[in-house]
């Protein structure tokens, strides 16, 4: 990088990155931006059926998807969940398909991917485009096949805090040559000829350095998800048996996972709230944090012409999980330490309850 | 062996001057061993990107270096500029040149903003106040300034009349850091200036930008806009983007400030090369920078004059490209003139006729630590047997490359 003097603009790591990154998702063309975000942008701006029209997405998500279908002239459209896979439930989106919609971003989830099958059948039907926030899909297969190669296009992200990380950065997946074309040239100002461009474009290159980060990350792989599934099931085993826990489970149905998070699950028989053991990991000094939590049409993030739907799935799960610290700084051990934290919040309930409401009324 | 004839040029199937391209980017690098050094402590703090400490010293010394109150890093200038409009919650029209990168004005598209497309000082290559002030209308809510080529854009006088009519000013200074107007550093002109970090400019974290500004409240909205987190500050903001520059970028920015200096220093020694042989030979007129007091003379402008050189700027550039000098037409054709801005405004080139002047004449030439005086040589050798021979090369050309 250094003896080439190139640091972007469509540098050989980036494209490297892009051919390494078509056969890990077996889709023919890689389109990689400088973070998911921007990458989501130039997607939708590029494919709305209709500018200025409804972008139909969960609430129960990334608190930027509203914002970015806002920067590509759209207007968000929440839907409700399933409460097992906690993706996009069909059923809500084919009631709010409309002359006004302009496209659908449906998000795979944490645990599962979303209804892929039925989200292309109800595209096909209703000429509605149809992308995926596959933020966490990387690595994730449905029905034996890669996420990556279904709908229009898949957005993936290399920020730090993700399977691969290239500091900041992320990709767009498609089978569709020409939208990959035109996504190169969006993401460097439109430009087709020597300044000359061809529309609204943007600056969503991702640089040679953090490309290079990526392509190591890629290289070690394997042992990354090797080693999140291992603290997977020590989280699963030192969780075992604590009444009025769950978590969001990885099933062995012969898919493949990115064992990428530890979401646990407070159920109503739990004597403390989700936000009290939120608040007493933090006290611990374990970064966990309330997931999806408020979600998107209920936060400060709603933009105000949004008429707030009811989306009671949405609304229920939101006040459940926690999301459990993971990565490579957690050590061995720290899941054990964390169980009995919560076995300690379920043997001293009252006294906690006590502790509470005395720091609120002093 | 130095080219003296017509056909010792590329263009006529001479063997072109250099091997590998020259490009006209700064591309300018730090030693290996401080990036190794500053790498090697990014990974020993797994810290990342998300505002890491790297990324808040780089805004604290920028800030001290720009001589302003606030610098807020992010991905790129052309976020840095659509950050801009959020923050400061513009609406309606904002005025802008057409003869800058067409990024200026994208971004204004992304804001949903109305671009106004103002003309330029044949001069400065830069709008005034005296050009804008007809286009303000009822819907105007800014005006924002390019400092094309690091040249201050009138900024006292757009000053004066945005504050007698109401509206904000901020400035487009990708092009500025290390310059100033009046003594006065370009960031602390205006509401808002907006700094490109690209690999290309004279200061680079490979990609990157940042927004100056001494008002503390907007800055807080700033930091606001460029990120989705939601310890920032609660200032109601109309609209918010992952803009983060990462810890990567951040390294690569501390170094450019530790060799900041030495690359001007590099930029006016080999400019001023440049410039000896167009005084000698009197044929056409760098662009110079004599008007500031301090600039980064990053940018290698000739302006070709076709009475005087014999060529036009379209015939030199087809002769510098065949030696594998990527010499750019910049800014070329005026974004008045790309899509969809030609579909939206059709008649703009009747209001904007010394922008299209300056765009048609314009060529920016290779400057930066990535030459040598002897490069410099090498290309105004090549200028020399255009201008020497301008009278045969034009008719050699004239079938094929357009005037």
């Amino acid at each position: 990088m250094f003896d080439r003097r190139r640091l972007s603009n469509n540098g050989p790591l980036v494209r490297e990155l892009e051919n390494r990154l078509c056969d890990l998702h077996e889709v023919p063309h890689v389109v990689a931006v400088a973070n998911a975000s921007l990458g989501l942008i130039i997607l939708m701006q590029v494919l709305a059926r209709q500018p200025g029209g409804e972008a139909i997405m969960p609430a129960f998500t990334y608190a930027g998807l509203p914002h970015l279908a806002q920067w590509a002239g759209l207007r968000p459209r929440f839907c409700d969940i399933d409460a097992f896979t906690h993706a996009l439930d069909p059923k809500s989106v084919a009631g709010a398909i409309s002359n006004e919609t302009s496209l659908i971003l449906a998000v795979h989830q944490v645990n599962s991917p979303c209804f892929v099958a039925e989200f292309e059948q109800l595209s096909a039907t209703s000429g509605v485009p149809l992308i995926f926030d596959s933020v966490h899909g990387a690595h994730c297969t449905y029905r034996g096949r890669p996420i990556g190669g279904f709908g229009l296009a898949e957005v993936f992200s290399l920020h730090a805090t993700k399977l691969l990380n290239g500091f900041e950065g992320g990709y767009v997946t498609t089978r569709d040559g020409g939208l990959a074309e035109v996504l190169r040239r969006q993401r460097n100002f439109g430009i087709i000829d020597d300044g000359v461009t061809a529309g609204i474009g943007m600056n969503a290159k991702l640089n040679e350095i953090h490309a290079a980060a990526a392509l190591a990350c890629l290289d070690g792989l394997d042992g990354l998800v090797e080693r999140n599934c291992a603290r997977y099931r020590a989280y699963s085993d030192a969780f075992t048996g604590i009444e009025g826990l769950d978590w969001v489970r990885y099933e062995n149905n012969g898919e493949q996972w990115n064992y990428e998070f530890f979401l646990l699950e407070v159920d109503d028989d739990f004597p403390l709230s989700r936000d009290q053991a939120v608040e007493i990991l933090r006290g611990e000094n374990a970064l966990a944090r309330p997931y999806y939590s408020p979600p998107l049409h209920r936060s400060q993030h709603c933009p105000d012409f949004v008429s707030t739907p009811e989306l009671p799935v949405t609304e229920r799960l939101a006040q459940r999980f926690i999301q459990m610290p993971v990565g490579e700084s957690l050590l061995p051990g720290d899941e054990r330490v964390l169980a009995e934290l919560f076995r300690f919040m379920r043997g001293h309930a009252p006294d906690i309850h006590a502790a509470f409401s005395q720091r609120r009324n002093p | 062996m130095t080219k003296r004839r017509l056909d010792d040029l590329g263009i006529f199937g001479g063997k072109p001057e250099f091997q590998e391209p020259v490009h006209v980017g700064q591309l300018n690098l730090p030693p290996w061993e401080r990036f190794e050094e500053a790498f090697r402590g990014i990974f020993a703090r797994r810290y990342f990107t998300n505002h890491g400490p790297l990324v808040r010293e780089l805004d604290r010394r920028l800030a001290e270096y720009l001589g302003v109150r606030n610098v807020v890093c992010v991905t790129n200038g052309t976020v840095a500029l659509m950050v801009a409009c959020k923050a400061m919650d513009l609406h309606g029209e904002v005025i802008v040149p057409s003869f800058t990168f067409p990024a200026t004005v994208q971004a204004l598209s992304w804001a949903g903003l109305t671009p106004v497309f103002c003309d330029i000082d044949p001069q400065t290559h830069n709008i005034s106040a005296a050009l804008a002030e007809p286009l303000i209308s009822p819907r105007t809510s800014a005006i924002l300034g390019v400092h094309v080529w690091g040249r201050a854009c009138d900024p006292a006088g757009l000053q004066r009349l945005c504050n007698a009519r109401g509206i904000r000013l901020f400035f487009d200074a990708a092009h500025g850091l290390g310059c100033e107007h009046d003594g006065i550093s370009l960031a602390t002109w205006g509401d808002l200036a907006i700094y490109s970090f690209h690999a290309t400019k004279v200061f680079s974290s490979a990609e990157g930008g940042c927004l100056a500004t001494d008002d503390d409240r907007l800055a807080e909205r700033v930091r606001t806009v460029r990120n989705f987190h939601v310890a920032e500050t609660f200032d109601r903001v109309p609209l918010r983007i992952n803009g983060k520059m990462t810890e990567a970028q951040a390294a690569m920015g501390l170094l450019s400030l530790e060799n900041l200096d030495h690359w001007i220093r590099r930029n006016v020694e080999l400019y001023r090369r440049y410039a000896e042989w167009d005084v000698k030979e009197s044929v056409g007129a760098f662009v110079d920078y004599a008007g500031s007091q301090r600039s980064n003379h990053q940018y290698c402008i000739f302006d070709v004059d076709p009475a005087r050189l014999g060529i036009s700027r379209n015939q030199l550039l087809a002769v510098m490209r065949a030696e594998n000098v990527l010499a750019r037409r910049y800014f070329y054709p005026g974004v008045h003139r790309l899509t969809p801005y030609n579909l939206l405004f059709p008649d703009a080139d009747l209001s904007l006729p010394a922008t299209i002047a300056i765009s048609e004449r314009l060529l920016q030439l290779p400057l930066g630590d990535g030459i040598d005086l002897g490069t410099v040589d090498r290309i105004t050798a090549i200028m020399e047997i255009c201008y020497r021979h301008a009278g045969e090369l034009r008719v050699r050309m004239e079938p094929t490359i357009q005037q």
